[in-house]
């Protein structure tokens, strides 16, 4: 058999090499030389590196076809967008991992190892480069939860990822095969091919195999039913890297489905409708009620994030032009709102010791108040109220909804806001009660506060003029196939 | 005569048997090898579906879910060590201070 060597296009893909050369020059660095800050600096300067580079590969159309991965508008923007959640991650670690016992050496080269996977991810346009890229993404993430090795929490967040993790990626896997066997290839062009032809959404096996995949990737984005890891990953894991967790990670799944259900698996999708119309109901709904019950502000946002991958899974129902438009802009917001929550919980810890229970919050305001403000705003943004980009974002979603003729889906999702509106609200009232006991101050570094600050402005921004952003979704969304 | 089915009931035995070892052990080293089972179980397929295809991206595949296979196991062992050394216990029930 003739194996013929595929032209290779390194220009397309340099953004990608820069972000793994960089991170192993950290590894390096660290080994030799253990100096934490040269560390960060040398990974900081990987991400801007490769920020640059796709600033520049913007509005260049050129999918790849026969080859593993695409570069277009869509992918780009996804990648953009995981690079700045990378180094928001890192600007907001900084003084967090000192204050908390990780081995920092390692710790931001894993951030853009994570980011590496992120972004092949979503560029993947094979089964095989998507199925590495997820795995990446995973393995990378397992060691950054445990990464406070002296604490017992991270290792158990760790360990239960990593059990859950594995369990999901095996069937993600054997899911593959059935697709691949129906097919005769992983390539997502051919596949859609050997679909295209079927009648009535294409053989058995096809579905089989698209189940299993969905069990995977589902587990990946924590919709219910498989979201069970995700509170307490999310509650045991460093807090910054629980925002890159909910928002990264979760985000780039979801680029890929989208992907996934446009291309590949577009015939197939109109029998699958249904069943993630019944996913999106129950992640909306079963993570707004939980949340309400969480005394944990951590655990609570954990629940609010499975709550938020259902509004998205709304555009997943939808799925046409307008649809996708208000996915990406949502999964945009989401990931502000995600890191600057998260962020603000780094901010608020007081030494080694963080600030779980939701008593803990009571009066924080008087002692942090640049926190307790962003944290406001982002908690007001999470719930959707005008004037913040959440609101922005759940307005286009269920407008979308409406459209394609989704109303009952989008009621439910307005009514699960009304819901999530009063934890989210119950949380921002407690920091400005006045405190109950005397809340000692502490000083925190100017980075990680400008960072959040940085993040708090931009959700107002976002929520007052959101065009220019809409405008680049508009381009990102035009780059793939019409529906 | 064996053919392309019994390759994949093989496969899919071995990957229900991981399944269900995963979800009644309680060793989190057994949980790990049910994993490692699941993974073999859809490489078996993989190689099964290949030989009816006579494509070879399947072949390939299996090349890298087996070292994908042993990341994983790489990454779950040392976690294994450090739970080991902090709480001296291998059971998953006791890893329960994280609850709802």
């Amino acid at each position: 058999m003739d194996i013929a060597f595929p032209a290779v296009n390194l220009k397309g893909v340099l953004p990608q090499l820069v972000v793994t050369s960089f991170a192993v020059a950290g590894l390096l660095v660290d080994a030799f030389y253990r100096s934490t800050r040269m560390v960060f600096a040398i990974s900081l300067l990987g991400l801007v590196l490769a920020l640059l580079l796709f600033l520049s590969n913007w509005g260049k159309d050129g999918v790849y076809e026969g080859a593993l991965l695409a570069v277009d508008n869509y992918t780009v923007f996804f990648n953009i967008l995981f690079l700045l959640i990378a180094v928001a991650t890192m600007l907001l670690s900084l003084h967090y991992i000192d204050l908390t016992g990780v081995d920092s050496g390692k710790y931001y080269p894993l951030i853009l190892f994570a980011t590496l996977g992120m972004m092949l991810l979503v560029s993947s346009m094979d089964l095989l480069l998507m199925f590495l890229s997820i795995e990446l993404l995973s393995v990378s993430m397992y060691i950054l939860v445990g990464s406070q090795r002296e604490r017992w929490v991270s290792n158990e967040a760790a360990m239960k990822y990593l059990l859950m993790g594995a369990f999901a990626s095996a069937f993600l896997l054997f899911g593959i095969s059935l697709v691949f066997g129906a097919t005769g290839s992983t390539s997502f062009i051919k596949i859609e091919s050997a679909l295209g032809g079927l009648a009535g959404g294409g053989p058995f096996l096809i579905h089989i195999g698209i189940a299993m995949m969905l069990v995977g990737l589902g587990f990946k984005i924590a919709m219910v039913p498989f979201h069970m890891w995700a509170p307490d990953v999310y509650d045991g894991a460093p807090t910054p890297i629980t925002g890159f967790l909910s928002t990264g990670s979760k985000i780039a799944v979801f680029a890929l489905i989208l992907r996934l259900l446009m291309n590949p698996f577009s015939v197939p999708y109109s029998q699958w409708v249904v069943a993630f119309w019944v996913f999106a109901v129950l992640s909306m709904t079963l993570g707004n009620v939980a949340a309400l019950l969480q005394r944990n502000v951590k655990r609570m946002l954990a629940y609010s994030s499975i709550a938020h991958a259902g509004y998205i899974l709304i555009a997943v129902v939808a799925m046409d032009g307008r649809a996708m438009e208000a996915a990406l802009l949502y999964m945009t917001v989401y990931a502000i709102m995600g890191l600057t929550a998260f962020g603000c919980i780094a901010l608020l810890a007081k030494g080694e010791e963080e600030r779980f229970s939701i008593e803990d919050y009571t009066g924080l305001a008087y002692n942090y108040p640049l926190q307790a403000v962003v944290l406001s705003v982002c908690l007001l943004s999470l719930a959707g109220i005008p004037l913040t980009a959440g609101f922005i974002g759940k307005f286009y979603l269920f407008s979308a909804a409406v459209k394609s003729g989704f109303i009952g889906l989008a009621v439910i999702g307005v009514l699960n806001s009304a819901i999530s509106l009063y934890y989210y609200l119950g949380l921002m009232l407690r920091m400005y009660a006045m405190p109950t006991v005397a809340v000692e101050g502490m000083g925190h570094p100017l980075v990680g506060k400008l960072a959040v600050a940085l993040l708090g402005i931009l959700i107002l921004v976002l929520g007052i003029y959101p065009s220019p952003l809409l405008g680049v979704i508009k381009e990102a969304v035009a780059a793939l196939p019409a529906i | 005569m064996v053919t392309t089915s019994h390759y994949l009931i093989l496969g899919s035995a071995l990957f229900g048997i991981g399944v269900l070892g995963f979800l009644m052990k309680r060793n989190v080293i057994v949980l790990l090898m049910c994993v490692e089972l699941m993974i073999n179980g859809a490489g078996v397929s993989f190689v099964a579906l290949c030989r009816q295809t006579g494509s070879l991206e399947g072949q390939v595949f299996v090349l890298f879910a087996m070292v994908i296979a042993a990341v994983e196991i790489a990454v779950g062992l040392s976690l294994i060590l450090l739970i080991f050394r902090n709480r001296a216990t291998l059971d998953v029930d006791k890893l329960e201070v994280l609850k709802w």
